[in-house]
Order: structure tokens, then sequence, then C-alpha cells
């Protein structure tokens, strides 16, 4: 079974929740839910394995730090599982997830109410991140990387929630806009208008730290 | 399509969001126009910059998160409702006889008490009354006790027909002068016709009985046969 998990896990890594890796897994992905919608909490940690990542990732986008990152994820398969019983085999288990996702990062944000923290270089290398590294080409490479996600995260700040959610499945998780307006549960022609107006000021933000830079 | 338009619709273009004909027009603006074609490329840059540092995840964090969500789901899975709880304490407290007397004791004592307090709803006082047309039915007050009511009867125009109206009646106050027979009938009930002669209509057609309610908002409307228990009644 672990053979398995590791199977799904690598078709689905890298892909979109709601694309399909292929139908033996589709199939085999599809089994397993079914297993975990009727209470085998075994089969929801096959479930886990397949998504930490892409929810750990679309949740720290959303939120700007691993930390709340962590919290949000460890609420989504929480959540998941409380819903499951409503979740319908012949949905899109990524789409419904997604929901979830966007739902729990709303919730969390809204609770913490304060500005996001940025994952620093700093912060990074307290966390032991950066304990393996051996050589300074490394940790040099590492820290404008670090740089750079910091940047990305205090570009998306300037972005409104609903702008943020929008890119953020659009561009960084790479929905279609009518996947993402049935996350959002709104029209296409309202997320349109979201992404272009995100895009636009993160554009803004670029070009004015390449200014500063400059 | 003019610089105005492209400008607007750039944003768009660059993550192909727009349909193949805008997308076409867009293009052929963009082979022509140096500025445009400059801002689109500005655009696709601020998106590959945005792209280009994914968060990195550290395999500990990840199994911290599996690690958390699973025990708190074997936590729940394990934990016993409410229902579950008190079955099993009264299992328990049933598997001593002495402990069952005392439950049994205590059931049989409330039931009796029950029994004992539940007493049948006071009567009600029906007063069938001959108010004629210049006495109307008259609404309940707020403060007037439940279960007192009057019935008035009165012509309703042509013919022999007349309207029957039962209403409430002020506690402390006698009776309408018209007031001819009082029927007591039990509060749950629909007031039945007692006797039939106290109902008689002369003529055709249904009898219309309004009954005005302690609510003044709800009514009652029953229309009854003219003919009572099988024979025609008297006025």
């Amino acid at each position: 079974m672990p053979g398995e998990v590791a199977e799904i896990a690598l078709m689905t890594e890298g892909l979109r929740l709601s694309e399909t890796p292929g139908h033996a897994a589709d199939s085999t992905l599809a089994a397993i839910v079914e297993r975990a919608k009727q209470g085998d909490i075994g089969a929801f940690e096959q479930v886990i394995d397949c998504y930490q990542r892409k929810v750990m990732t679309t949740a720290w986008r959303m939120l700007g730090n691993q930390e709340d990152a962590r919290d949000a994820a460890q609420e989504v398969f929480l959540r998941a599982y409380r819903y499951l019983g409503g979740f319908k085999l012949d949905q899109d288990f990524g789409g419904w997830l997604y929901r979830i996702i966007v739902n729990v990062c709303r919730d969390h944000a809204r609770k913490r109410g304060s500005p996001h923290r940025f994952a620093s270089f700093e912060g990074e290398r307290e966390a032991g991140t950066f304990e393996s590294l051996a050589s300074d080409e490394d940790v040099e490479a590492n820290a404008i990387k670090s740089q750079q996600r910091a940047l990305i995260v205090e570009a998306l700040d300037t972005l409104s929630a609903k702008e943020r959610t929008a890119l953020v499945l659009r561009d960084l998780e790479g929905l279609s806009t009518e996947e993402v307006a049935r996350v959002l549960g709104s029209s296409q022609t309202t997320v349109r208008s979201q992404i272009s107006s995100a895009r636009a000021k993160i554009k803004q933000y670029r070009d004015r730290v390449t200014r500063r830079r400059g | 399509m003019n610089c105005k338009r492209v400008e607007e619709l750039i944003p768009l273009y660059v993550g192909g969001d727009i349909d193949r004909r805008v997308t076409a027009e867009v293009q052929s603006h963009l082979k022509t126009c140096g500025g445009c074609a400059e801002l689109a490329a500005e655009y696709e840059a601020s998106r590959n910059w945005l792209s280009g540092a994914s968060p990195e995840l550290d395999e500990a964090m990840l199994t911290d998160v599996k690690r958390g969500v699973m025990r708190e789901l074997r936590t729940a899975s394990s934990r016993p409702g409410w229902f579950e709880l008190m079955s099993a304490a009264l299992a328990r407290a049933l598997s001593r006889p002495a402990v069952a007397a005392a439950l049994l004791l205590v059931v049989f004592g409330a039931l009796t008490l029950w029994l004992y307090l539940a007493k049948p709803a006071p009567p009600v006082q029906v007063q069938l009354t001959d108010g004629g047309s210049e006495q109307p039915p008259r609404l309940p007050d707020k403060d007037e006790p439940p279960g007192h009511f009057k019935l008035h009867r009165r012509p309703t125009g042509a013919g022999n027909r007349h309207r029957v109206t039962i209403a409430r009646s002020h506690r402390g106050q006698p009776g309408d002068p018209a007031s001819r027979h009082v029927l007591t009938q039990n509060a749950t009930a629909m007031p039945e016709v007692q006797p039939p002669s106290a109902f008689a209509v002369e003529s055709g057609g249904m009898l219309r009985i309004d009954i005005q309610t302690g609510d003044p908002n709800i009514r009652i409307i029953w229309f009854a046969p003219k003919v009572v228990d099988g024979q025609q009644a008297n006025p």
C-alpha cells in the first residue's frame, strides 16, 4: 500500500489538483477517497500523503508564511475529513479540496488580521533550512532565492484578498479561469477582472522594486 | 484596435485569458506598436518573476502536519459521544440490583406525580346570544380571561338565514341582554350545537358560524348544514 500511495503522489506531484493524473491512479485515488469517506482513517492518511504538498504550497502562497500555512494545512485536512461525507464521488476531489483551502485561508487571514510575516532569510536560517548547506555559493544562492520569495510575498500583500486568491489559483496553481470561478463560486468575468487588476498591481510592485535597485 | 484598448487587454493577454479572436487582434497590434509590445513584455516578465520562487517545504514540516492531523482524527474517533457515555453509565448502574430498584422507584414516582399534576383543562363557557344587527360581535380584549365565549345569531340579509358568531365575553359583565342559551364545552373541542333548537335555521342554504379566537387576527369561519341531527330545527 505505501508503494501505491507513493505512485499516486508521484503522479499528482506538480499537477493541478483538478487534473486527472492518469486513469489507473485516478481510479485508485477514487477508491482511497471512497474508503476515507466511509470513515477509514488509514485511507484518509493516504489522501494526506497525496495532497499535503499541494495544500501546503497553496496555503503558503495565500497566507505568506510557513507557520500559518502549516496551521491552515492541518485545518484543511481536518475540515476535509469532517465534510467528506458530503463529497460526491463523481465530483472533482481536487476542486473540492481547493474550495476548502480557500475557505480555511480566508478564515485564517481574517483571524490573524495583522500584516504577513515574511519568510526571510534570517527566519529560514533560524528554522534550520540552511543547516545542511555546505558552500558559500549555496548560501548566497539561497539567500537570493529567499529574498525573492520575501519580495513575492510582499507583492502579493499589495492585493486584496479576492485578487490574491484569484491570482494564486490562476497563475501560481495553474487552474483555468473556469476552474478558478468554480472554486471561488463567482463568474468567469469577475475572475478575469480580479486577475487583470492583480497582474497590474504585481507589475507595478516589481517596477518599483526594480527602480529602487537600479 | 487602439493602444488604450490593447493596454487594457495586455494583463489578460499575457495569461491567455482572452478568446482567440481578441488575442489575434492584440497580436497584430503588438507587431506594429513598439510601446504596447514593450508593455506586454514587462507583464510577461512580471508573471515569470512571480512564479519563479516556489515555497520550499521541508519534509519535517510535512510530517509534522500529517502527524498533527492523524493525532486529532484518532483522538476524535476514539472519544465516545454523549449518548455512548450516558448508555454506558446507565448500563453500569442497572447492573446493580439496588441501584436499578432505586431508579425504577424514581421513575415510577415521577410518573405518578406527573399524572397527578396533569389536570384537565377548564371548561369553556359558550353563550349563545341573539345579538341582532345593532350589536355586532365584539373582539376580545387583551385582559380578557380565556375560556368564555358568546354566540351571536343575527339575520344575514334576505330570506330567513342567520349569521351565528361566537365571541369571547367579558368576565364580571353580564351577558348581552339578548342572551338566550349558555352552552358548556371543553376548551379543546370545537363548540357543538346543543340543543339543536338553539341553532335552528328557517330556510335552505348553509349556516355560517364565525368563531373569533383569543388572537384577534385569527377567526374561524365554519359552514354547517342547516339540519341538525337529521331534523329541521325551529328558530
